[in-house]
């Protein structure tokens, strides 16, 4: 990927190059979280909810450590699960890697939509293709989060069945990436028509 | 396309050239090259009145309907 500097400053360039830059960092991220975290233990993100507990202390079940964010009302709110080691733990470090891999890609795309649109050729083929591409994979993103997090949740209820402690599930909520996939795919339908319409007026005599 | 134009036969009618009439009616070649192919998706009535008054024709003479098959 290449960034240069254009003597046009556009707010379609400055966005170009955002998403770029962004999609930079989160390589490294990425590569920061294979190399460094992974062997030590990676955070998943998770809703729990302990009750009958009023430790405010990290709990440890096979190898799980459940990490309290917050005490409310008697209850022991968790929002993140280490796991250190295991076939889990690999198969988890590699969702989390097919999903980061999965956003970097996104800001390469979304790079390349207002690299095109700075050029003046917003309703090109290839911008709707990508809007497309983007949108579907906010959604499957959004899916994606939510089979791990099934997952996650499959892993640590039982390391609390012999437990008195009782673990409420909270997970399964979508969030707003899904909504945001879809509004980006709605533009994406958008765009086509107008590259339609485009394409009309360009061979239009 | 159903629509056949037929501006080569009538350039060819005319013995003009498609330089010859680009300068005429004020349009590119590139553009009245994409109506020659037939690539065109659409044409304005005024340069369809700038094509028929440099060719003296009429609008018939040029746009023909078939029947696509």
């Amino acid at each position: 990927m290449k960034v240069q500097l254009q003597n046009d400053w556009t707010l379609a360039h400055f966005i170009s190059y955002i998403a770029a830059i962004t999609a930079v960092l989160l390589g490294i991220q990425l590569i920061i979280n294979i190399a460094i975290l992974s062997p030590v233990g990676m955070d998943f993100p998770v809703k729990y909810t302990v009750e009958n507990t009023d430790q405010l202390s990290s709990v440890t079940r096979d190898g799980l450590m459940f990490i309290p964010d917050r005490q409310q009302e008697g209850r022991l709110i968790v929002k993140e699960v280490k796991k250190r080691s295991g076939i889990h733990s690999f198969f988890l470090v590699l969702l989390k890697i097919v999903k980061s891999s999965m956003f970097i890609f996104c800001a390469f795309l979304v790079w390349q939509i207002f690299r095109s649109v700075a050029r003046n050729k917003p309703f090109s083929r290839g911008n709707y293709k990508r809007l497309f591409i983007v949108g579907w994979i906010f959604v499957l993103a959004e899916l994606f989060a939510l089979g791990r997090a099934f997952y996650l949740e499959w892993l640590t209820f039982d390391a609390f069945a012999s437990d008195p402690f009782t673990l409420i599930r909270t997970t399964g909520d979508l969030s707003n990436l899904m909504i945001i996939g879809i509004v980006i795919i709605v533009i994406g339908y958008v765009f086509k028509e107008g590259h339609r319409i485009y394409e009309e007026q360009k061979l239009t005599v | 396309m159903a629509i056949i134009v037929n501006l080569d036969v009538m350039l060819a009618k005319r013995k003009m050239s498609l330089t010859e009439l680009s300068e005429k009616v004020d349009i590119t070649i590139s553009n009245l090259s994409i109506l020659k192919t037939g690539k065109a998706k659409a044409i304005r009535f005024s340069t369809l009145e700038t094509i028929c008054e440099a060719l003296d024709c009429q609008p018939g003479e040029i746009l023909e309907y078939k029947q696509e098959v």
